[in-house]
């Protein structure tokens, strides 16, 4: 574990108030880019990142960096709370309104595509196939189970635990890739 | 399980994305322990899976940031999220600093009236002083001017001599009323010591009647003397002497 998460996650678990903003400061764009594709509306992705940081301060002292790395826990929390969010009553009430209105999807979309865009990293999501995008989708933004993920799919469990693993690692492949590509093109400006 | 076969179990990738049961995550955290290559491959498939959710990066509106940290800041202080049994325990505190407050408040606007109030009676006794003044002054005046203009008045002239060429003073004489009023108009001042003082020449014989100073301003009344012939001024010690000093005649004017 790097030494700067050690620290976060030991002022976290001290009730240090301030960790929060820095907890914030680098993990809210994450979260919020994902709760917004659960919930598909930026108002109520709003409430849930809030609820969500909220119980992150709340638990913080809870939170055991064996089990898994910090980002992962507070996704956990963000994502765990929009689901709740996506089966309450108010919440299939507003949708239905919504979806007399399609513009707050395009809206949101759009801004995923802007921001992907800007960075210059739009395409690397294409890059992964989408027979391993579908499932590591399902599992890590909405929280599916591999059993889950079995039924949901009609595909077999064997079949969703290898494409789990060789996904992952296409990943590390595709962002390793993508990191020398980025060395080779400042190298070459700088040359 | 030797080191190969676990790093291709699965388990790995699962415990990365989170779904691991505690037994399995047990079991992870103890390769990962024992073989740094494990922590390594764990440490990366971390960093790939967060790389790739940053992909999906949205920055939230500041204000979700103000109002988390606003939030907490309140949870930190427990008396002001029970809002409600705060206000019940403060209320009455609240009311006694209020009730307190206004007491003082009205204390000092009472004292402020008070005050005000005096000022008020002050200047309206002393305008009451200066208006009776005035009157009384204005009556005398009056009382003095039907005097002059009384048509038994003589207004006798009397006109400065070598010593005070300049003095001009009238002593208006009125047999009748037995009155005489003295107009000084002009006189030069006095020296240290020495006061004017007024004489009527009865049959040669010169009788006093009255001092007074040069800077007298209004009819001052001088004792009536019955059948002088002249009015005659001299300067004489302050206080005025028995006999005239007949040297130092400043002014003089004949009855006739």
């Amino acid at each position: 574990m790097k030494r700067k998460e050690k620290n976060i996650i030991q002022r976290l678990q001290k009730k240090d108030k301030e960790v929060i903003s820095v907890l914030y400061d680098q993990y809210s764009a994450s979260l919020y880019g994902i709760i917004l594709k659960i919930v598909q509306d930026e108002v109520i992705a709003q409430d849930v990142l809030q609820e969500a940081f909220l119980k992150i301060w709340k638990n913080g002292s809870s939170y055991e960096p064996k089990k898994g790395s910090l980002f992962t826990w507070m996704l956990n929390i963000a994502r765990n709370n929009a689901i709740d969010k996506t089966r309450s009553a108010s919440f299939r009430h507003s949708t239905k309104i919504q979806n007399l209105d399609q513009t707050v999807y395009h809206n949101s979309s759009l801004k995923m595509e802007n921001n992907t865009d800007v960075i210059g990293l739009k395409g690397i999501v294409d890059k992964l196939d989408e027979k391993y995008r579908t499932i590591i989708d399902l599992i890590y933004f909405n929280g599916y189970t591999q059993k889950e993920v079995e039924e949901h799919l009609n595909i077999p469990l064997g079949t969703v635990k290898s494409r789990v693993r060789i996904g992952l690692r296409e990943l590390r492949r595709i962002f390793d890739e993508q990191k020398v590509n980025i060395i080779v093109l400042i190298i070459s400006l700088l040359g | 399980m030797d080191k190969e076969k676990f790093l291709n179990s699965g388990l790995i990738e699962q415990f990365v994305l989170g779904i691991t049961t505690p037994e399995e995550a047990a079991e992870v955290e103890k390769y990962a322990e024992q073989y740094p290559e494990i922590r390594e491959e764990i440490e990366q498939l971390r960093t790939a899976v967060e790389d790739y959710a940053r992909q999906y990066a949205i920055h939230p509106p500041d204000e979700v940031k103000t109002n988390i940290l606003k939030e907490i800041d309140e949870l930190d202080q427990p008396a002001a999220s029970s809002s409600n049994n705060a206000l019940a325990r403060w209320l009455p505190m609240v009311a006694i600093i209020a009730s307190l407050f206004l007491a003082y408040n009205q204390y000092q606007q009472k004292n402020q009236l008070a005050g005000q109030l005096k000022a008020t009676q002050d200047e309206y006794n002393n305008l009451q002083a200066t208006c009776k003044k005035d009157k009384a002054a204005c009556l005398e005046t009056q009382r003095l001017y039907a005097s002059i203009t009384n048509g038994n008045t003589n207004a006798v002239s009397l006109t400065g001599t070598a010593l005070a060429p300049q003095a001009n003073v009238i002593v208006y004489w009125n047999p009748v009323e037995k009155q005489a009023l003295l107009n000084v108009l002009d006189l030069p001042k006095p020296p240290k010591g020495k006061q004017y003082q007024l004489w009527a020449d009865v049959d040669g014989e010169m009788i006093d009647m009255g001092v007074f100073n040069q800077d007298e301003t209004t009819l001052k009344p001088m004792a009536f003397i019955e059948n002088p012939e002249s009015f005659n001024i001299t300067l004489e010690p302050e206080g005025g002497s028995e006999h005239p000093t007949v040297e130092l005649l400043q002014a003089a004017g004949k009855t006739g």
